[in-house]
């Protein structure tokens, strides 16, 4: 019988118990309850605190149990509720045991937290910016600026220079790097200020060309950029003028300027030829390395403001005044010179090709060889050179089978990347399938979640769907997962491999490719995507999408009133 | 019987209390009282032993005032044949000596 006046202890016990009952599990409720009935009967003090602490034990033991069996039934399906009966076949009702969910979170969650997912995903996000995300105002940029703020590394600083878009902090920084280290004063050779036209016509910048000339007087990279100097003022001066005239009228002045032809002579007589890309990759594997910066962005960042366009328009336009010159000698009668003058491109280009390692500048110069040979074949056989011919159109068949061995399709084309670009166009879509279903994951799994309890046949489509996704979802996100690491972890090697090499690379292809896969689109969609990106395009098509969804919508509705 | 249980000292005294008045029910605390187990251990006994559907259970019927009404137990009928069997060999095996059910 229960006491009349229980003492404190005692009350303490049945309260504790009484608590205790609140929080058994459903399924096992009624054996707290049992337990609390049997509390009164209990004698003495001490009794029933041994009676409340062997009800607390079998409560812990019930709970672990609840626990252990949770994890078979699916998330938001409750022990003994409505849903536990029917949920296998019920079609609001997560399906999926709730270890398996959480097997699939969890190895989804590891794939992605590996170094390669998560490159993979900042650089697919990247990789949809317009024009392939080629900006310096990326966050490890921010970083490197910070860092160069701190430290001053002259090494830092010239990298800064090449990659930064601010004129002043290019020039700057290149100045003071090249001060610091005179080793980087080739910095000078790559620096392009992003005043169009005229780039070349900063003042920092001519002082520049000068000191590299001076630090690299046998290299004809300096000479070639002397010769862009002198085209700039030609071209300023006919943008000064209105551009009336010929279109290719500051192309007609450089050639009638004897600067200008000088310094092209002398690029062509020089005894070597380097475009510094070795110089400026292993300056970017150094910041990279010093400053824990591993990110392939860096490198295309550094590749696509290296490129030697200008003293490629210079050369190319000598190589039209050198063919002119020749044709002009041999309407003359003058074969001798003329011969001369055509071999000169040819020369220049066989020298390119056999001292720098540059495939984007051996490329273009293949062209110009191929040209200089196709003028000179008939122009040797007038002359009865037979053997010189011999030798002529045997590297002229060469060069011809090597353009046609590489294949063309259009402008990107000659891109390697561009070539197998499957796998490019399937890190960007997972970069943004991810995040998307891991969302849709975590929400459908909090909704169901919140709503389990509730009486089945209250829920709603929504909680129909919620609970589709909570199947699906983890399983997707998975596979996703899964195909993001395939796709981009042979990448992420390639590029580890080339970057991490303790030799200087000669051979950029590998190191192009592997930086600019995840930027790269199979070639159907690489025409359409560059020729028609813009965000006007994509508003277009999404209003047009949206407009043709709400149509749907609203036929459905009214349809589904008339047959009332 | 089908499904065997891990019969421990403590299940054996339970069964061996259950068996004493099979037709009887007994509350908790009596059988607690009865086999000096603590309600830690006699509890979890009795929920096996009714998932097992050997042990029949019901609510006592609301009368007394200012207590909740009491959960009863007794063996059911295929129960009160295994407990027998197992009470039986346990005492072949001499690790048991029945002390209320005289099996």
């Amino acid at each position: 019988m229960p006491e009349e006046n229980p003492s404190v202890p005692r009350r303490a016990a049945e309260w504790l118990l009484r608590r205790a009952v609140g929080f058994w599990p459903h399924e096992s409720g009624k054996w707290g309850r049992a337990l609390a009935a049997e509390l009164p009967s209990t004698a003495g003090a001490w009794e029933a605190i041994r009676w409340t602490m062997g009800g607390l034990m079998v409560l812990m033991r019930e709970w672990m149990r609840h626990a252990m069996g949770s994890w078979k039934r699916p998330i938001g399906v409750p022990a003994g509720g409505a849903l536990e009966s029917q949920w296998k076949n019920a079609p609001r009702a997560p399906r999926t045991p709730r270890w398996v969910t959480a097997l699939l979170l969890l190895a989804s969650i590891c794939l992605l937290m590996t170094p390669d997912a998560r490159q993979a995903i900042r650089t697919g996000l990247r990789a949809w910016r317009p024009y392939g995300g080629w900006r310096e105002d990326t966050e490890f940029v921010a970083k490197l600026r910070k860092e160069a703020s701190h430290h001053r590394d002259p090494q830092l600083l010239g990298l800064l220079a090449l990659m930064s878009d601010d004129n002043n902090e290019k020039t700057r920084s290149a100045a003071e790097a090249v001060q610091a280290d005179p080793s980087l004063t080739w910095i000078y050779s790559m620096i392009r200020l992003n005043e169009q036209p005229c780039c070349m016509l900063h003042p920092l910048i001519e002082p520049g060309v000068v000191a590299l000339q001076k630090w690299d007087p046998d290299n004809a990279v300096p000479r070639l950029l002397a010769a862009d100097v002198v085209y700039e003022h030609a071209e300023k001066a006919w943008f000064e003028t209105g551009g009336r005239g010929s279109f290719v009228f500051p192309e007609k002045t450089v050639e009638q300027n004897p600067k200008w032809l000088a310094a092209m002579d002398s690029a062509f007589k020089a005894p070597k030829y380097d475009s510094y890309a070795p110089k400026a990759f292993d300056l970017c594997r150094a910041v990279a390395a010093r400053y824990d910066t591993h990110e392939p962005e860096l490198t295309l960042q550094v590749m696509f403001r290296t490129w030697l366009w200008e003293s490629r328009g210079q050369t190319r336009i000598y190589d039209g005044w050198l063919f002119e010159q020749g044709e002009a000698a041999e309407r003359a009668g003058n074969l001798e010179a003329a011969s001369a003058f055509y071999w000169r491109p040819a020369i220049f280009a066989e020298q390119v090709v056999s001292q720098d390692r540059d495939e984007n500048e051996n490329w273009a110069l293949t062209y110009v060889e191929r040209d200089s040979f196709q003028k000179l074949e008939p122009l040797l056989i007038k002359m009865r050179r037979t053997d010189e011919n011999a030798i002529v159109q045997y590297r002229l068949a060469s060069l011809q089978a090597t353009i046609k061995a590489t294949r063309w399709d259009g402008w990107f084309g000659s891109w390697r990347w561009y070539r197998d670009g499957w796998a490019g166009l399937a890190i960007r879509s997972l970069a943004i399938v991810i995040p998307l279903l891991a969302a849709a994951a975590l929400v459908s799994l909090f909704i169901v979640l919140l709503r389990g309890r509730a009486n089945v046949k209250s829920q709603g489509r929504g909680f129909a769907t919620s609970c589709a996704a909570v199947d699906f979802c983890p399983v997707l996100l998975l596979i996703a997962s899964a195909s993001l690491f395939a796709a981009y972890h042979p990448i992420a090697v390639a590029y580890q491999r080339v970057i991490s090499a303790p030799w200087q690379i000669n051979t950029m292809g590998d190191l192009e490719y592997a930086a600019s896969a995840p930027y790269g689109l199979p070639m159907a969609l690489t025409e359409f995507y560059y020729s028609y990106f813009n965000a006007y395009h994509y508003w277009i098509a999404a209003i047009v999408a949206l407009s043709m969804l709400a149509l749907y919508i609203l036929f459905r509705r009214a349809m589904k009133s008339s047959t009332i | 019987m089908g499904i065997r249980l891990r019969i421990s000292p403590q299940t054996l005294a339970v069964i061996d209390s259950l068996l004493q008045h099979p037709a009887q029910w007994r509350h908790g605390y009596s059988l607690s009282q009865q086999t000096e187990l603590p309600s830690g251990t006699l509890y979890p006994i009795l929920m096996r032993l009714e998932k097992l559907a050997w042990l029949e259970t019901r609510w006592e019927e609301p009368g007394n005032l200012g207590r909740p009404p009491r959960h009863l137990y007794r063996l059911t009928g295929p129960g009160r044949a295994w407990a027998t069997e197992e009470l039986r060999a346990a005492c072949a095996k001499r690790i048991w000596k029945p002390v209320y059910s005289g099996v």
